[in-house]
């Protein structure tokens, strides 16, 4: 089953993270009455401070965006979090 | 009708699709600005009343007859700036030029149009070739876009 895939979009005042258009359909096909934000955003005053915590906060994109336990998200076949310009996978559901 | 486009010309032609598009929010009852320092988004458009914030990029390109009534028109769109999520979001404008008149508004949140990317385009270069046809139907990458003719449901007109 493939991974559903979360983008992660960098501006200067924080980061922005939606669920790539694919998830999010096979999301609404499973959860009929589910209504899901059309992405959410974390502002950082300080980047350093918030580059500390970087590593924490990815582990709960997934939840906030989708509103899923993890279990949940792994029935569903995992997912991974990329920065879409290069396909990198900054999160691996599977590796963490 | 000018023939071919210098540097010089593509900047008035960018301009005269800006001033346009904004045009038509003002008559739609939506505020909108210029950023004064040029960081890639075209115009800044406000609802007044919620102070709620649209950035709009503008396209804007003259269209090549082909064929008795049809016309194709080409863009080029920065790939990161249309796959990357950004808050707020993105919402292109697609003006073009046919002859002395101007066509139909093209309207598409980001969302979509990426969405209409990663499935019918194979582009892996930093630049996206954009190139719309105007048929009986609209038509980009293969699919009918016809539906985002005139599409202003995000943006209705506001009575003041």
């Amino acid at each position: 089953m493939e991974k559903m895939k979360i983008l992660i979009g960098t501006q200067e005042d924080g980061l922005v993270f939606k669920l790539h258009p694919k998830a999010r359909r096979k999301i609404e096909k499973k959860y009929k009455d589910k209504i899901l934000p059309a992405h959410f955003f974390v502002a950082y005053d300080i980047k350093t401070n918030f580059e500390n915590t970087y590593g924490s906060i990815l582990g709960q994109v997934a939840s906030i965006l989708t509103g899923l336990s993890d279990d949940e998200l792994k029935k569903l076949g995992g997912y991974q979090i990329i920065q879409p310009v290069d396909e990198k996978v900054v999160y691996d559901s599977d590796k963490n | 009708m000018i023939a071919t486009r210098t540097s010089k010309s593509k900047q008035y032609l960018g301009k005269a699709g800006h001033l346009l598009v904004m045009s038509e929010f003002l008559y739609r009852g939506w505020n909108v600005a210029i950023p004064e320092v040029d960081v890639g988004d075209d115009i800044f458009v406000v609802k007044d009343s919620a102070g709620t914030l649209f950035k709009v990029q503008v396209k804007t390109g003259i269209a090549k007859q082909k064929g008795a009534t049809n016309y194709e028109c080409s863009y080029s769109l920065k790939k990161s700036q249309l796959v990357e999520p950004k808050e707020p979001e993105i919402t292109y404008v697609f003006v073009v030029r046919f002859g002395d008149e101007w066509g139909p508004y093209l309207i598409f949140s980001r969302d979509v149009l990426y969405e209409l990317f990663e499935e019918n385009s194979k582009a892996s270069a930093n630049s996206i070739s954009i190139k719309i046809h105007y048929k009986k139907e609209i038509e980009l990458w293969g699919k009918d876009i016809t539906k985002y003719k005139n599409n202003w449901e995000n943006f209705p007109i506001i009575n003041h």
